[in-house]
Parts: structure tokens; sequence; C-alpha cells
């Protein structure tokens, strides 16, 4: 019984993070029209950029977390004018492949320029290992319960915005009809930008979480999460983000799931053959392709 | 009342080349306060690169367009369409899956929610059918009511001038009729309007105005009733020829 907690936990905490980074991912291919392989580079980059800024306060944990986040938004934006001209042509197929320099270009400076490319490590009082509540052997320590909170409120925050407010609905019009969205007057290019922002935002959010979980980062972590990502997404349907949602929950539980009852490197290989033969089935994601 | 107060858009030896091809080769057009000007033409004669051009909406172009004699060429769109102009696109261009309310919402992006609120329950007395089907989906609204959304989307503007492009494509023809009492009306209640048709016939019954486009030109222009007794324009668009 404590064992199954202790799965659940993590899967909650995994799917937790998967959400984030799917609804990012989402967000900018339904408003950017950009195929963002390496939106999780980007928040490995900002776990690196935390790394330097705690080294250079003497492990000051605020500004560690603040440095993360911040990085997170300006990254995010700063990726904004490279895929402009693309997004205004409608070329996914070449957005993915700028994409994916960024991502080796990320990938390559971290394993060779910072820290003589050797994973780092974050210090012991980020990953607030304090139990806040006890089953048996299950702990649900502070860190994981802030992670498994922080996830739910920030993408419950990004779901408000899009479909409670009235630049949320300016969004979704112009990712269902990008260029109607112009003709009838809003904002098309404020709002592009608005986009990468808030993909940012969970991008800054989701590396202080990652960094929580994990306590350590490497070059290769980047493509790791950016497959994983790219699994969900498809999983559910590209750009459906009710479906992302629902199946980021579910990848990180099969993980957990997989780690806690078989041997811990089967986890991936389980996780993608299920996505794999979902895949097969349902060309289009469990819940279909939006726009 | 001077030439600049009576004159509410001016396009000036406008030109838009798509590469090599001449979509439209300079055009000379005026909309007078009060007006309505229809756009007569075949299907890619350059009507509705006029009405984005206008927007600032395609390929660069030459020459420049005025609005209440301020030059808009190069501003961006959703400025212009905050300085009173409202194109209601061609096929309707309602987002198909987000609420009747909210299509309207959209069209008066650039104001308050308090000032959304007080133009959203002006458009819902004009069109009751709007506010009856205001929580459903835009997409399961008729092609008709759609049109009806589209031009309470564009008064949600505030335009001035609300510009539309082919109202009737697709429509049935009892549909057009009440789709053209609605222009007509908009137009008693102060609107101007430049409208671009096929039905050149319904068309010409509520213009003042209106100009012939040929392959990026303008090759006839003047009042609705000359041209309506205009041998080429009741051979080409008024079926002369059946």
């Amino acid at each position: 019984m404590e064992f199954l907690l202790a799965q659940i936990i993590n899967g909650l905490i995994l799917g937790g993070i998967y959400a984030l980074l799917v609804t990012g991912f989402n967000l900018l291919l339904l408003e950017g029209g950009v195929f963002q392989y390496a939106y999780p580079h980007l928040l490995v980059l900002s776990m690196y950029v935390s790394w330097l800024v705690l080294r250079v306060t003497g492990n000051n944990i605020f500004l560690g977390i603040l440095a993360a986040v911040l990085s997170g938004i300006v990254l995010g934006i700063a990726t904004e004018p490279i895929f402009r001209s693309l997004s205004k042509r409608g070329a996914a197929v070449a957005s993915f492949i700028v994409a994916l320099g960024i991502a080796i270009i990320i990938t390559d400076i971290l394993s060779r320029v910072i820290n003589k490319g050797i994973q780092i490590a974050f210090p012991e009082s980020l990953k607030g290992e304090k139990a806040l509540l006890q089953f048996g052997y299950a702990i649900i320590s502070a860190g994981q319960m802030l992670t498994i909170l922080g996830s739910f409120v920030a993408v419950g925050g990004i779901f408000f915005i899009l479909f409670k407010t009235k630049t949320g609905r300016a969004m979704r019009a112009m990712a269902q009809v990008p260029g109607v969205a112009r003709l009838i007057g809003l904002p098309v290019n404020a709002m592009s930008l608005y986009s990468y922002m808030l993909a940012g935002i969970l991008g800054g959010i989701s590396s202080v979480f990652l960094i929580m979980a994990l306590g350590s980062a490497s070059s290769g972590l980047g493509n790791t999460l950016a497959l994983k990502v790219l699994a969900v997404a498809i999983f559910a349907g590209l750009g459906n983000l009710g479906g992302g949602l629902v199946s980021a929950l579910i990848l990180g539980m099969a993980e957990s799931f997989v780690m806690g009852y078989m041997r811990g490197d089967w986890a991936n290989a389980v996780a993608f053959g299920m996505i794999m033969i979902i895949v097969m089935v349902r060309p289009r994601g469990i819940f279909g392709m939006k726009a | 009342m001077g030439k600049s107060d009576r004159v509410l858009l001016e396009i000036k030896d406008l030109s838009v080349e798509y590469g090599p091809v001449k979509a439209l080769q300079n055009i000379n057009l005026t909309v007078n306060r009060g007006e309505v000007i229809v756009l007569l033409g075949a299907n890619g004669a350059g009507k509705s690169t006029l009405l984005n051009a206008v927007l600032g909406i395609g390929p660069p172009k030459k020459g420049s367009v005025f609005f209440e004699g301020e030059d808009i060429t190069t501003m961006p769109t959703n400025r212009i369409v905050a300085s009173g102009i409202c194109l209601l696109p061609e096929g309707r261009g309602i987002v198909p899956q987000m609420l009747v309310w909210e299509n309207l919402q959209l069209g008066g992006y650039h104001f308050k929610n308090a000032v959304i609120r007080k133009d959203m329950e002006n458009v819902f007395r004009r069109f009751p059918i709007l506010k009856e089907r205001r929580r459903q989906e835009a997409g399961t609204l008729s092609g008709g009511q759609q049109q009806i959304l589209s031009i309470g989307r564009g008064l949600m503007a505030k335009p001035k001038l609300m510009m539309l492009d082919e109202p009737s494509l697709g429509l049935a023809p009892v549909i057009i009729t009440e789709v053209f009492e609605i222009i007509r009306e908009l137009n008693r209640d102060g609107y101007s309007i430049l409208l671009s048709e096929q039905n050149a016939r319904k068309a010409l019954q509520v213009a003042d105005r209106g100009y012939v486009f040929e392959k990026g030109q303008i090759v006839l222009s003047g009042s609705a009733e000359d041209l309506e007794k205009n041998e080429k324009v009741h051979h080409a668009y008024l079926g002369g020829h059946i």
C-alpha cells in the first residue's frame, strides 16, 4: 500500500512536470505554428543558469529560483524572432529543423562549456526533502508537494487565461483561424509574443521543479525531455491542450509504475511502447489533433 | 462640408504585386461618408486583394491609402481596425469552436470590457437571433446566421467604414435578400459601406456608386444606375448573356 502510494506520488510529480512542458509546447504550436523541439532544451538551459547563479551567490536559494523562472521567460521571448518569419509563412516543418538546430547547439554548449561538461549538482537545501506527510515508508516531501501543487496551479492559470479572458480567447481564435484573426483586427504579433512569454514562464517553473526532483542536470537532459514532450503531445493529439494534460499524467504514472514494479531501466521502453501502440491505432492521438 | 470632411476613404494609385503577378494596378478609389460602394468583378479580379490592402494585409504595395485624411498605408492592421475600418471576411470568418458571444467579444477586442458589454447589448438588440444563440458554438449556426454574426462582430469594432467581402457567397436566395436588407439598414444608421460582390444585381440595388474590376484594374466606374444600364456590366455581371 505504502509502496503503491509512493509510485502514485512519483507519477503525479512526473506527470505534473510533463503537463507544464506539453502545455507550453502546444501553446507554441497553436499560436506560433512552430514545432518547438528545443523547448525542453531551453528549460535545461534555465537549470544551468540557476546553477551558475547559485554558485555566484553562495547558494542563495531565492535568487536561484528567481534566475530559473526569469531566464525561462527571457529565453522564451528571445526565440520568437528566430521563428517569426517561418511562422508567418506557415512553415511548420522548417521550424522543426530550426528547433532541432537550437536543441543541438544548446546540448553541445552544455556538454563542453559549462562545468567542463560534467553533470551539475544542486545544493541539497533546494530539494526540499523535509518530510511533510508520512505514511509508513511513503513520504511526501515539501519539494514534492510544491511540485505537484505548483504544476496544477501553473497549468490551471494558463487554462484560465486561455478560456476565461479576452486575451486568451483572442489567442484561441488565432490558433483556430489564423488568417481571420488578423482580418478582424486582433493584434496577432503581440499575441504571438505573449504566447512565447507564457510558454517561457511554464518552462521556467518546470525547470525549478526538475531541479528539486532530480537534484542534478546534464547536457543530455534536454533530448530526453524533448522526446517525452513530443511523445505526450502526439499521443494526446498535437495542439490538444486538455488532452495533453491527461496524457502527461498517463505517461508520468506509467513511467513511475514501471520504475517501481519492474527494473527502472525499462521505464522508457514501456512508456514509449505504449505510446507507439496508441499512435498506431489512432494516428491523430487519443484525443484528436486541434487546429 | 469641405472635401476632406466628405471623403472617408481615399485610395491613391495603389498597386499590389505577388511576385510577377500584378494583383492590383494603379487603383484610385474613394468612399465618401454615408455611401455604399460596390466592387464588381469576376473571381480573381482583385476585389479581395483591395479590401485586404486597405487593412494593410498582403504583399508589398505602391501608392497610398488615406482614412479620414490620415495615411494608413503602413499602419498595422489592428490599429487600422481600431481607427474605424472593419472587414467582414469572405466566407464569414467566424471562429467555429467558440461561442457566439465570444465571437462578438473578439470584434471589440481593442475596447475595454465595460464598453464591449454595452456594445454587445446593442448588437443583441439589432439582431435578437444572436442573443438567443449567444451560448451556442458559432459553428453550429446556419450560413445566414453566421453572416449575421459576422456583421455583429464587425459592429463591435465601432467602425465608420464597414468592408464586406462577398457577403452573399454560399447563401440561399432568401437569405441573400435579408443580408442586403441589413446592409441597407446599416447604411441608414450612418455606416459607410464598401462591398465586394459577385451578385451584381442585388449589390447595385443598394449601392450609390460602383467600380468594375478586371485583371487587377478598374475598367469602369460610376453611379449604380449608370452601371446597371451599362451594356458591358449587363452582359458580364447581370446575366445579360442568357
